[in-house]
């Protein structure tokens, strides 16, 4: 039991450390509890389908997908022609959308069939081609844009007709509108969210009796996720109900549920695709190759699929990301996209092989609570919000690169390991 | 199959093979290691190797039709299965899941009926009744199907990759590949039975393996391969493993033929000293040998897996942590430093070729000449006050040693990976005799590989002795072969010299040695098991 106890740490030291300085940052800053709780909120809705974007990939076996830039590319082309276009409103972020998943899935088919050519380079490669293709991105809309290609919008376009604005604003029905369809309080907000999980609960355990004919209880017990899902939910939207400060700081902070029911579509299809046979195969490739290829399962085709699936993810993630922002760095604003979607992912206790939705949300929670408290406790601390600023910029790439080491020594103990039981 | 033939890069491997087998036959496929056997299965089950390589010659008929087999699971479609000699399983899978890997029972839904059966939900319970059944008919009532693979023992591994062809509806062939190699005596017994018992009920299996008194106790019939052709398919009744044997060789062979013995090693002064050495290394712990070594001699270190003779030598070379005192010509060993000790001419040459012996991406020059270069800086040729790697020399010393031990190769520079084990072996012993030393130590030079290059490889060792005056202290799990070039053997019991015998003292004594402590062990009561995992 102690042993276990141990490794349980060990395994989640990156977690719990985030923890720790997200308490002691939040302690710091000064800041009330609403405002936190606020900034943690809008945080995560508008982050979470880009750090989602990443799981496929990594059960596949591909590692982290850096590649998700690419992607990310492809919600920016998308909001671009909307503001040109001038449709706003449901049809503009329907018409985003459909050109978020056509784009994606041509980005990403091309990016898929490339890694394929790189099996065992996937990362080193996502990234690399992250920076090419931010590069391929500035030339066609800096320089190729209205030379060679003909387009002309004064609005966007700078003032002698060639190349984009460097930042675009939107239109004030594309500005925040997943955001205003429909808003209401946190503490609402988490009854919803309950009632839909344990919604989800009952459909799943209806199907379980009616497939199985097992009691009522036992096939609830046997949706262990689920059930463990719709408690957490529940028991936060009790807490927050039954604690009258709590609930007071959370009626200050309102919840976009627009953007809230598409995450939780998205990531109810993400599990779903992996029950299926699809998702079946898809880690038995990520657990082993030689095995998949003999046991007669496509790999190259399941590669592919993850990595398109990943890319679509990654642009309507961005496109949710930017309507929130309100405005866009045309050629800045997914330069970091992959580095701190992965760090978030990191944080939450994923690694190179294992990732679950529960790692997105916890993670998003964790990274970006440390990101925008640090440089105000660094402000209240040393009367510099600098030093907090480079604390945040020295933690996403310290995350990564903690992860990756811990990864390489785990392999390491684990082959060893083998070699004595081996022996 | 008919008149198979096969080329890897230029070299034939496969010459007009021609075997037959009916339905609910067992035939047992033979031959030495680089025999031609793996590649035959390999296109019979259109691995990618095969296409990748070229293709092959001939044709595959069967159930009397001509039938094109380009990659596995065109043969699993015909219901060929086969069980590979490297596990083919998910470790992080539970072991109903490996059974129908790639056949798993799915249920449609909504989104299935539009988009395709791919995305059909899995059924685990029902994958899990289906996997019960067929372990059930394999006699492990025991094993629960919902445990992940790696959990269970090797021998159940072998079990779950049988189990998973047999739960095939259409499986008509089973190829099996050298499957009772990592089974214990019970284990084999207990799964060549059963699958003696499937075989009754029309599926047929081609059994690989080294072990002839299986072979001729279970299959009925054999087909010989020997240097990529088939020197016969003949029935199993009334074979002996003796003709089976000469079969595969082509020559008539004495298993266990004593050298002559040498006068001198019983007077050779003593060359190492050997006092309380204690070895960490995981699973052949040494706790306290003592132990002379003259000089000139083939001394033996013999014993049961896991009680530490391996140890010795990995001990005194470096590999793992060890203390105690050892003396070379009177001077202290420091055995932490590797490179001091390899320059005193003392060379290793280690029982794990493919880990710690080879570098199996470079090629076989490379692998030769690599601790000579490294140690002796030896193949460097000075230009400009820089040294480079003189390849000339290196090549022109593995083409020797290429003909000298007979390594069957294209050139030395192919990559050792795509070597058989025992050529392996050789190129690992070519690699120790670059450095010309003066004490070679041995641990398994034959485990795993046939008996043409056995006895290649134990005759070159007393030639090394004799001509060389070569010290030379080989580690081995196989007595016969100890007792046939060794001048001394030590047994090591509980990681303790239990005794030293020579060759010639009859069998029993020897037994008596290794058994000593489990005598003891049920005296004192004493538990020591968790070392004794069998290798």
């Amino acid at each position: 039991m102690k042993g276990t106890m141990t490794t349980r740490l060990k395994d989640n030291a990156v977690t719990i450390l985030f923890a720790v300085l997200c308490i002691g940052s939040i302690l710091c800053s000064g800041q009330p509890m609403s405002y936190i709780i606020n900034e943690t909120a809008a945080r995560i809705s508008r982050n979470a389908v880009l750090i989602l974007s990443l799981i496929l990939p990594v059960l596949c076996g591909m590692g982290l997908n850096f590649s998700i830039v690419v992607g990310a590319m492809a919600g920016e082309i998308a909001l671009i022609l909307i503001t040109h276009w001038n449709v706003g409103g449901a049809l503009g972020m329907l018409a985003a959308a459909v050109i978020c998943i056509l784009l994606g899935s041509l980005f990403g088919f091309a990016v898929g069939k490339l890694m394929n050519r790189a099996v065992g380079q996937e990362m080193i490669t996502g990234i690399i081609l992250g920076y090419f293709s931010i590069g391929l991105f500035d030339l066609m809309f800096l320089i190729l844009l209205g030379r060679v290609i003909p387009f002309y919008d004064e609005e966007l376009m700078l003032a002698n007709g060639i190349g984009l604005k460097n930042t675009i604003a939107f239109h004030d029905d594309v500005k925040n509108y997943l955001d205003n369809i429909w808003r209401i309080t946190l503490d609402w907000s988490l009854v919803y969210a309950a009632i839909g999980a344990v919604a989800v609960l009952l459909i799943l355990t209806v199907r379980r009796k009616r497939n199985y004919g097992e009691t009522f209880f036992q096939a609830a017990t046997r949706c262990r996720r689920a059930a463990i899902t719709a408690g957490i939910l529940a028991a936060a939207a009790i807490i927050v109900w039954s604690i009258p400060a709590l609930r007071l700081a959370c009626q200050g902070t309102q919840v976009p549920m627009a953007v809230g029911i598409i995450t939780a579509l998205l990531c109810l299809l993400t599990t779903f695709l992996t029950r299926t046979k699809l998702g079946q195969d898809i880690r038995t490739t990520g657990h082993n190759m030689d095995v998949a290829i003999a046991s007669g399962i496509n790999v190259g085709r399941c590669r592919l699929f993850s990595i398109m699936f990943s890319t679509v993810l990654a642009a309507l993630g961005q496109v949710i990301y930017l309507q929130n922002m309100g405005n866009m760095n045309t050629f800045s604003s997914h330069e970091q996209v992959g580095q701190y979607a992965i760090a978030a992912l990191l944080v939450g206790g994923a690694s190179i092989k294992k990732a679950s939705i529960g790692h997105v949300f916890l993670g998003a929670a964790l990274f970006h609570i440390l990101f925008f408290t640090s440089p105000l406790a660094g402000n209240r601390l040393f009367g510099d919000a600098q030093i907090g600023e480079y604390f945040r910029v020295f933690v996403g790439y310290a995350v990564i690169t903690v992860a990756l080491v811990l990864y390489g020594l785990k392999q390491t103990a684990q082959k060893r390991r083998n070699e004595e039981t081996k022996r | 199959m008919r008149n198979i033939g096969k080329e890897y890069y230029g070299v034939r491997v496969l010459k007009n093979v021609s075997i037959r087998l009916k339905k609910g036959q067992i035939l047992a496929l033979l031959g030495e290691n680089g025999a031609g056997k793996s590649t035959l299965m390999n296109i019979l089950f259109g691995m990618g190797v095969i296409h990748d390589t070229g293709g092959f010659e001939g044709e595959i008929i069967f159930e009397g039709k001509e039938v094109k087999i380009a990659k596995p699971s065109d043969a699993s479609e015909l219901g060929i299965g086969m069980v590979h000699q490297e596990f083919m399983l998910i470790d992080g899978y539970e072991i109903a899941e490996n059974i129908r890997l790639n056949r798993e029972i799915s249920q449609g839904n909504i989104l299935s009926r539009i988009f395709g059966k791919k995305l059909e939900l899995l059924d685990r319970r029902a994958m899990r009744m289906e996997a019960r059944k067929t372990l059930d008919s394999l006699g492990l009532e025991a094993l629960d199907e919902t445990v992940e693979v790696e959990n269970i023992s090797v021998g159940y591994k072998q079990f779950v990759e049988i189990a998973r062809e047999l739960n095939k509806k259409n499986i008509k062939l089973v190829v099996l590949d050298e499957p009772t190699a990592v089974l214990t005596e019970g284990e084999a017994k207990q799964f060549l039975d059963s699958v003696r018992a499937f075989s009754r009920q029309g599926i047929s299996f081609i059994f690989i393996s080294h072990r002839l008194e299986e072979a001729i106790e279970y299959a009925d019939t054999a087909a010989v391969l020997r240097n990529g052709e088939l020197v016969a398919q003949c029935s199993m009744e009334g074979m002996t493993a003796e003709k089976l044997s000469e079969m595969m060789i082509g020559r008539t062979v004495e298993l266990i033929k004593r050298e002559e013995r040498q006068e001198s090693a019983k007077t050779g002064g003593i060359l190492f000293s050997i006092r309380d050495l204690h070895v960490a290394m995981p699973g052949e712990r040494v706790k306290g040998v003592d132990l002379d070594i003259r000089e000139g001699e083939i001394l033996g270190i013999g014993g049961l897996a896991g009680h530490g003779k391996v140890g010795i030598a990995n001990g005194i070379m470096g590999m793992y942590p060890a203390s105690g005192t050892v003396l070379y010509r009177g001077e202290p060993l420091h055995m932490e430093d590797t490179l001091g000790t390899l320059k005193k001419k003392i060379m290793f040459v280690s029982e794990d070729r493919r880990g710690v012996g080879l570098n199996l991406e470079a090629s076989i020059e490379l692998n030769t000449v690599i601790a000579a270069l490294r140690v002796n800086q030896e193949y460097l040729r000075k230009f400009a006050g820089i040294r480079f790697y003189d390849h000339r020399a290196a090549a022109a010393y593995t083409a020797k040693m290429i003909k000298e031990i007979d390594i069957r190769c294209t050139s030395g520079s192919q990559p050792c990976k795509r070597l058989s084990g025992g050529n392996q072996q050789k190129v690992s012993i070519a690699k120790a005799l670059a450095m010309d030393p003066e004490v070679l130590f041995i641990s398994e030079p034959t485990r795993g590989i046939d008996i043409g290059a056995k006895k290649l490889i134990l005759s070159y060792l007393v030639k090394l002795n004799r001509e060389r005056h070569m010290t030379i202290i080989m580690t081995s799990s196989e007595l016969a072969e100890l007792r046939s070039v060794c001048d001394r053997i030590a047994i090591v019991t509980e990681g303790k010299v239990a005794g030293i015998l020579g060759p010639d003292e009859e069998e029993y004594k020897f037994g008596l040695l290794m058994s000593s402590s489990i005598q003891k062990k049920t005296g004192e009561g004493e538990n020591d098991e968790e070392d004794k995992t069998p290798v």
